[in-house]
């Protein structure tokens, strides 16, 4: 058999995830199986998945189970991209946070709790944040204290906390720190005046003080009970908390984009029918716009249902545009922060416990507007290395070309050197024709600009590239 | 896959409750590190933290109102 546990799934004993014939089955040891009983004749999951707030499952066949200490199956209901805590705006992030904390009140009241709180576990689906792992819950018992508080403190309060007071660009921090941002860290960064908040002043400020007088110890010699009350009384702590913690920037290059564009109404107009017209002519599935700003173009496809990631580098239109979902109850559009000058890597273990941009790939439809000259000139990316990239991204390309004499384009050059004497209409069909069949190719009126559909040479009806990579 | 079909519904829960009690004592589930200083923290801040919640819930049982002792959280995701 050549299934094995996902390159992701490997910590928590308690069982695993892999693949089996093209679907996702997640294996329960036999260790977990009285604490999956539990949490399913608790009635905690029905409330749960009732809620949006975990993921459904269903139990398969044990004859599936992939190791000999397996005592179920089950089959989750497929996320259809996985992204990442580095790559939510400040909403999601928050978002996220009070998800997990209202799991854990509600898996209290069925007498159970939380035994990890990651943010890996959350994942955004049909426009909420879900928790995907099934096996991170254990019984309740009285007087114990929380055990993924640190943890909860580390992948929420501390990133939220530095991303209000300090700077919105300290999400990334996540990046780096993938068990979250460690609490002298997060103190040392953070401004004074945030310890006049109880709740920072607690959970981050003394917290990280007790880390740092009790790092080396080993376990405490009298642990303190933790009522039921006090656990209570910690978790709408944490709630107020975050609640309290607002996201905070000033302008940015891109925030107010399709409010600053170099062409009028009409032709937005134009472009928007035609890149719908492009969509139409492209099969159902994943599709990523890249370069979404706040949306705009995203929804032309969303709104068709297709699955759809709008990616953008600016952390104000991310927001934005996750508030405008959340606002309008979207189901197939999520916002992602992405600089595609420097995308998301294979991280942690091994370099495979979080797949890189590409590894989540490919999509079916990817879509590029007003994007190329920011590569191809502020980046310096040659136009083939471009065409390699977006090869590698998705089956059929909606791309658009601006020239240089597009006044944006100016824009990008007035302040440096032209270099790029290839960067034209010709020498952009010329590099993306070794990888590329041209489907169609109109002007857009009104404007300097040509939009292309593009399908990858040699394929005539790409699979379904939606696929996930769940805990 | 175990048995889906559950005649009695409540004994199961029980003997659901007293296995789990039985063979898994909670720290032997915790596999990830809590850490010695945030677990005491956390004991200090219950401490304080739990006093407010019991006083809300004496308040509640004396008054029978200013607010539910355990309140269901607000769908906050949705704020």
């Amino acid at each position: 058999m050549n299934d094995r546990p996902l390159d992701s799934s490997f910590r928590d004993p308690s069982g695993f995830l892999y693949r089996h014939d093209g679907r996702l089955l997640r294996q329960v040891n036999e260790v977990y199986l009285p604490h999956l009983r539990l949490l399913e004749e608790s009635g905690l999951y029905e409330l749960l998945v009732g809620e949006s707030l975990l993921i459904p499952h269903r139990h398969e066949t044990l004859e599936l189970a992939l190791t000999s200490d397996g005592a179920a199956v089950l089959e989750p209901e497929l996320v259809p991209f996985i992204s990442y805590p580095y790559e939510w705006s400040f909403s999601q992030l928050k978002d996220a946070a009070l998800a997990t904390l209202r799991i854990q009140r509600l898996a209290l009241s069925k007498g159970l709790s939380l035994k990890d709180a990651s943010a890996y576990n959350i994942q955004f689906h049909r426009g909420r944040p879900v928790l995907i792992d099934s096996l991170s819950f254990e019984p309740y018992v009285e007087g114990e204290p929380w055990i993924a508080y640190r943890q909860f403190c580390q992948h929420f309060l501390a990133p939220l906390a530095l991303m209000s007071y300090r700077d919105i660009r300290l999400g990334s921090l996540m990046r780096s720190h993938i068990d979250g941002v460690p609490l002298d860290l997060a103190v040392r960064l953070l401004p004074w005046r945030a310890q006049l908040r109880p709740g920072l002043l607690m959970h981050l400020f003394l917290h990280a003080g007790s880390q740092r007088k009790h790092a080396g110890d080993g376990a405490p010699a009298k642990k303190r009970a933790v009522s039921r009350n006090a656990l209570t009384g910690i978790l709408d702590s944490l709630r107020g908390a975050i609640r309290k913690l607002e996201f905070k920037t000033g302008g940015t290059e891109w925030g107010d984009y399709y409010t600053a564009t170099n062409y009028t109404d009409e032709a937005l107009q134009r472009k928007r029918a035609l890149v719908g017209e492009y969509l139409d002519r492209c099969d159902d599935g994943m599709v990523w716009d890249l370069g979404a700003n706040n949306g705009y173009f995203s929804r032309l496809a969303s709104e068709r249902g297709r699955p759809t990631v709008a990616f953008d580098i600016d952390p104000v239109a991310v927001e934005h545009n996750w508030l405008a979902c959340r606002r309008g109850a979207e189901e197939h559009l999520l916002p992602l922060q992405l600089d595609l000058t420097n995308p998301s890597p294979s991280l942690g273990w091994a370099h495979a416990e979080r797949d890189s941009l590409l590894a989540r790939g490919p999509a079916e439809t990817v879509i590029a507007l007003a994007l190329i000259h920011h590569l191809a000139i502020s980046n310096n990316v040659p136009l083939r290395r471009l065409a390699e990239f977006f090869h590698a991204a998705g089956h059929r390309l909606v791309i658009e070309f601006v020239p240089k004499s597009d006044s944006q384009v100016q824009r990008l050059l007035a302040t440096r050197e032209d270099v790029f004497p290839n960067y034209t209409l010709d020498g952009f069909v010329e590099a993306f024709a070794g990888g590329f069949e041209t489907l169609a190719r109109t002007p857009i009126e009104g404007t300097e600009r040509v939009l292309f559909l593009m399908k990858r040479k040699g394929e005539a009806a790409p699979a379904d590239p939606t696929r996930q990579e769940q805990r | 896959m175990y048995d889906s079909h559950r005649p009695r519904r409540f004994p199961r829960i029980l003997l659901a409750l007293i296995v789990v009690a039985a063979v898994s004592p909670a720290d032997a589930w915790a596999y990830i590190d809590a850490g010695t200083g945030s677990l005491l923290i956390q004991g200090l801040i219950a401490a304080v933290l739990g006093a407010g919640v019991a006083l809300r819930v004496f308040w509640h049982k004396l008054f029978g109102r200013g607010g539910d002792p355990d309140p269901d959280p607000d769908r906050d995701a949705d704020e």
